[in-house]
């Protein structure tokens, strides 16, 4: 499956009137296989699990925009 | 060479300021000013305004001509100026490019913002414009969490500096203790800044700046005119710099150094001919803790990495060899967005004449402002040095 790593992240526990409904939740920076970095909304966290700078994570979709979304969760 | 001094300055008190309107705030900050300078009001002959958030959080638009009607300043030119956090020092900059290019003598420069009369997520949403709004924000990302990601980042790239941090805001509410202008003149203890729970992780609420009503205003006059007018010493602006970067964060070549910061350093730096050594004191953009350390190793205080070590040594304290946010900073002081550029020089100003009371650092003749707008897309420097 595809993969990206965290350049970056927080978890957002105090959020805008858009995602408030989702705290938390984590946003990133993702780092693509050829250095290009890009914005993202992580699927998959759970409050506890432990996230750290140059993890990997996984493509698991695509959202409404058709924009690619990707999730803590995956490759097995 | 014509050069160009500051011969007023004016503020209102920070904080959350119910009972007062945009026009109040304004009023007291710009008649303050102008009583300040000394000066007839006729001979203003334009003004700079600078307000972020006054379109989404109090519909209005337009703070120039606002600001003309309210100090009754007739017919002069007016602008507002907007560049999210950094929008007061757009307006000094302005006013100060207007008497330097020998437009105008004398100008009057000022920021106000209205902002704790919204609940916070209505805020939060706000000041999300200042970000890409549609790669960014609607991704989940707040300014917390820009600067969350920073800080997460920053310590990859050197180490966790999450103590130097809340010491940074222990410091903060020191010195805003000695502020009466001050939004929250309240100690901090430590612990119980590591103890808090994140907003947007590394972060907790005491790493943030505060949500903050106020205004403030500057007088500029050319450097001849100053030394005529003022009674008092003149400050004369020595150093300038502005530049930007990328509008996103994830856009920036680096995120633990921010390259708008170091341009405009450089310019400011080289225009006064001095070096970050000849700094007594400086005001800088602490939007949040991290940020404060890496300003002050943007600007050169500092090796990079090494900023956090300067916290933990008492250097940026108030008594340190290096006084960092004497007034208690964004942090402490407060964050008027508009107006946070014109406040950081209102107390250079206040502290190069030494009329900064028992705040009052103990050389300063030289000072730094630096106002950065967004997650560091836009940046001011100014160099000021009081007149021998």
């Amino acid at each position: 499956m595809e993969q990206a790593t965290i350049y970056t992240y927080s978890v957002v526990y105090s959020a805008s009137e858009q995602f408030r409904d989702k705290t938390p939740y984590v946003t990133a920076i993702l780092e693509s296989g050829n250095g290009e970095r890009f914005p993202a909304f992580l699927e998959g966290y759970e409050e506890g699990r432990v996230i750290r700078v140059g993890q990997p994570v996984w493509l698991c979709g695509t959202n409404e925009k058709g924009e690619a979304v990707y999730s803590l969760i995956g490759g097995q | 060479m014509r050069t160009v001094s500051v011969i007023g300055v004016g503020e209102t008190r920070m904080g959350r300021l119910a009972d007062r309107s945009n026009h109040d705030l304004i009023r007291e900050a710009g008649e303050r000013a102008i009583a300040d300078a000394g000066i007839d009001k006729r001979e203003i002959q334009a003004l700079y305004i600078g307000n972020f958030v006054g379109g989404y959080l109090c519909r209005q638009n337009h703070y120039g001509a606002m600001a003309s009607e309210v100090l009754n300043l007739g017919s002069i030119p007016t602008v507002h100026t907007e560049g999210a956090c950094a929008s007061g020092g757009l307006a000094f900059r302005m006013g100060y490019l207007g008497i330097l290019s020998g437009l105008y003598d004398i100008v009057l420069v000022g920021g106000v913002e209205k902002m704790t009369h919204r609940p916070t997520e209505t805020v939060t949403t706000a000041v999300a414009s200042a970000m890409d709004f549609e790669l960014e924000a609607m991704k989940g990302m707040t300014f917390p969490a820009n600067f969350a990601m920073i800080a997460n980042r920053y310590f990859q790239e050197y180490r966790n500096v999450k103590r130097e941090m809340a010491l940074c805001a222990v410091n903060a509410h020191r010195n805003a203790c000695l502020n009466p202008d001050a939004q929250m003149p309240k100690e901090l203890e430590l612990e119980k800044v590591l103890e808090a729970s994140p907003i947007a992780s590394p972060l907790s609420i005491f790493d943030c700046s505060l949500v903050t009503d106020g205004a403030a205003f500057a007088v500029l006059a050319s450097g001849e005119i100053a030394g005529r007018l003022c009674k008092k010493r003149v400050v004369d602006v020595v150093g300038t710099g502005h530049a930007g970067d990328a509008l996103t964060l994830y856009g920036k070549k680096s995120i633990t150094s921010f390259a708008a910061s170091r341009e405009a350093a450089r310019q400011a730096y080289g225009q006064a001919r001095l070096g970050p050594g000849d700094i007594d004191f400086a005001e800088v953009h602490d939007c949040f803790t991290i940020t404060q350390i890496i300003n002050t190793e943007d600007l050169g205080f500092f090796p990079p990495g090494k900023g956090a070590d300067a916290v933990a040594e008492g250097i940026t304290a108030l008594d340190g060899k290096k006084p960092v946010n004497p007034s208690g900073g964004l942090k402490a002081k407060g964050h008027p967005i508009g107006a946070t550029g014109l406040s950081q020089i209102f107390e250079a100003v206040t502290q190069i004449r030494g009329e900064a009371g028992p705040r009052q650092v103990k050389k300063a003749d030289v000072a730094l402002t630096q106002n950065l707008g967004g997650t560091a897309a836009t940046c001011v420097i100014n160099i000021f040095r009081g007149r021998d």
